[in-house]
């Protein structure tokens, strides 16, 4: 009976840990080369974004440098960072624990 | 180099098919296959090194990335050399189609790099480069970098043609205003 409470008390830090684990961010960066309509087909097809809020992030990277384009868990994060480069726009990962 | 263009897309059965109309004059395959030698070399693997760290994460990316690159070459390469573009309308499934606007895309980069460095982003970014332009062989990989842009609105057009809907007349200084929508979502 006492290892399993033990065992539940490990479960259940180690699942508190994951939650608190903080989320990263994926953002693109802006550059001179890449069209407009392009940086908005790659945000409709690499994420599935809707035309509108495709057009919303790629304004964002045109006026402002940069846009957080997801934000969610660090591996998924990763992969759509390569899709991205896949498609030759400059994009980075960021922890938001790093703030 | 003269360029005449008209794109779409068609539904042959259920797949779709993209149709690149975007003539060029007798020769200038060749100008832009010259232009463009040395691009797919490699991929720029500072973008994966700033994002995975110098990891083995990293390293994959690479030799992903350097894969991707050699398909995109060998698409760009084979419609040149059999001077597709010189022939008339250029029909290509939609995957091949999107590795093209791909590969137009790290033309393009390239050429801003190498050839065009000395142009700013702002007069590349305009199109209107032409007071830097200062020898020929910068006109003609100036030329090229227009024809790659042109290319891929054609096929983006042609792969999706809501894509451009509200695009034209953006700048910086008016175009669609915020929304006021949070500045990103997550899933």
């Amino acid at each position: 009976m006492k290892a399993a409470a033990s065992e539940t008390e490990t479960l259940t830090r180690e699942a508190t840990a994951v939650e608190t684990t903080p989320p990263w961010r994926v953002v693109v960066l802006n550059d001179p080369v890449n069209l407009m309509s392009y940086v908005v087909l790659v945000f409709k097809r690499v994420f599935g974004y809707p035309t509108v809020k495709a057009r919303k992030h790629m304004l964002e990277v045109h006026r402002l440098g940069r846009s957080v384009v997801w934000t969610g868990p660090r591996e998924r994060a990763e992969l759509y960072v390569h899709q991205l480069h896949q498609w030759k726009l400059s994009a980075i990962l960021e922890s938001e624990g790093t703030d | 180099m003269c360029i005449s263009c008209t794109s779409g897309n068609s539904l042959q059965f259920w797949k779709v098919k993209v149709r690149i109309n975007l003539r060029i004059g007798p020769g200038d395959s060749e100008a832009l296959r010259r232009n463009i030698r040395g691009v797919w070399t490699g991929p720029k693997e500072e973008l994966s090194r700033r994002a995975f760290g110098d990891s083995d994460l990293a390293d994959a990316m690479v030799a992903d990335l350097a894969e991707d690159y050699a398909s995109e070459g060998e698409l760009v390469d084979r419609l040149l050399l059999e001077k597709s573009f010189e022939k008339g309308p250029v029909l290509l499934a939609e995957g091949e189609a999107e590795v093209l606007l791909r590969a137009c895309s790290a033309i393009r980069l390239a050429l801003r790099e190498g050839s065009l460095g000395e142009v700013p982003d702002e007069a590349l970014e305009a199109g209107e480069a032409d007071d830097w332009l200062t020898a020929p062989r910068m006109r003609e990989a100036f030329a090229c970098y227009l024809f790659f842009a042109g290319l891929q609105e054609h096929i983006i057009h042609g792969l999706d043609p809501a894509v451009h809907e509200g695009l034209n007349g953006l700048d910086d200084a008016g175009g669609d205003s915020d929304d006021g929508e949070e500045p990103a979502e997550t899933e």
